[in-house]
């Protein structure tokens, strides 16, 4: 009788594993799975491989449009479908201008009419103030007034594709720095 | 893509240019450092019309693709009634209620999408109807063009 119980009780250990091993697969294929699918919930931290780009941007006023005509120019725009920050670099002297975009975009809505990519919704992290330390920030307050036509594209076309991650120097606090996650691109003609 | 387009516009003016092989001729471009997805360039003789497709093109999503055909769709349709300049081709668009239709069905919005008012902007971004708005409104035309995949 006791060999018997004692052969039951192995048999029931056996199944009781091989099922709980059989549960965890399960689960952490569940969460990969869930993270190929929603790859925009998997948020870009800042790695040695991304671009760091540093200024000191001025806020746009939509009542005096063409206030800023050198530097850096904040805009934030909400609409229905989320949130955009532009950041436009722009010198008016030397005619050119592009834009540094963060997209905070409405996943519920995006869900309903395409499928969602990891540039939709961006990143913004806060990191100590000794990060500086540890990249090498292309610094559009000192690069950026001696900066002709030419070489502000190049330097954007240098930078599309790539994840960027913007330093307001506005965003400076005494022992912290925002670090604000964003993309360039070359507008498309047609 | 094309004969959605044709369809989607019903005008059997444009329907009949493309329909006869003598007018209208493709020319694939690769490799080119500007970002032009597609250019239409008319002329005196036949062919009448060379669409050059530049191989950006096949990056577009589904909605992008019909987009940037209906819009040059809408430059021979004005060509066709006398018109050929590409910047004032561009301000009729946006304010168009025939283009603004083609948009419409092209991306299957409703009647009354407010979107619509921004997404007719994408692809005049060189055109003095973009550059003259508002950098909060161009802002806003890039924010829906993003969301709704089409250039900008």
């Amino acid at each position: 009788m006791k060999k018997s119980i004692l052969f039951l009780f192995t048999i029931w250990s056996g199944v009781n594993f091989i099922y709980s091993q059989n549960v965890e697969v399960d689960e952490a294929n569940s969460f990969n799975m869930q993270d190929s699918i929603n790859p925009v919930l998997t948020k870009v931290e800042p790695g040695p491989e991304h671009v760091y780009v540093i200024f000191t941007s001025q806020e746009y006023d939509p009542k005096y449009e063409d206030r800023i005509k050198e530097g850096v120019m904040r805009i934030r725009t909400d609409s229905w479908n989320g949130v955009l920050i532009s950041y436009v670099v722009r010198s008016r002297s030397k005619d050119y201008e592009f834009d540094f975009s963060h997209w905070d975009l409405d996943i519920e809505f995006l869900k309903k009419i395409r499928s969602v990519d990891s540039t939709d919704k961006m990143n913004i992290v806060w990191r100590p103030k000794e990060f500086l330390l540890d990249i090498k920030p292309i610094d559009l307050d000192k690069e950026g007034p001696s900066m002709k036509k030419e070489e502000a594209f190049a330097l954007r076309d240098k930078l599309v594709g790539k994840i960027i991650w913007l330093i307001d120097r506005r965003d400076i606090t005494r022992d912290s720095l925002k670090l604000i996650q964003a993309e360039t691109k070359i507008p498309e003609v047609f | 893509m094309l004969e959605r387009a044709l369809e989607i516009t019903n005008d059997s003016t444009l329907m009949a240019i493309f329909a006869d092989l003598t007018r209208v001729e493709y020319a694939v471009i690769e490799g080119q450092d500007n970002n032009v997805i597609m250019e239409m360039r008319p002329s005196k003789y036949r062919p009448q019309f060379t669409i050059y497709i530049s191989d950006k093109y096949r990056q577009l999503s589904n909605n992008g693709a019909i987009f940037v055909v209906i819009h040059e769709l809408y430059h021979i349709y004005r060509y066709n009634k006398g018109f050929s300049n590409n910047d004032e081709d561009h301000a009729f668009m946006v304010k168009s209620s025939m283009y603004r239709e083609w948009v419409r069905k092209a991306l299957g919005l409703s009647q009354h999408s407010f979107a619509l008012d921004y997404l007719v902007y994408s692809g005049t971004y060189e055109s003095p109807v973009y550059q003259r708005l508002s950098y909060e409104k161009k802002k806003t035309v890039n924010s829906f063009c993003k969301s709704y995949e089409l250039p900008y």
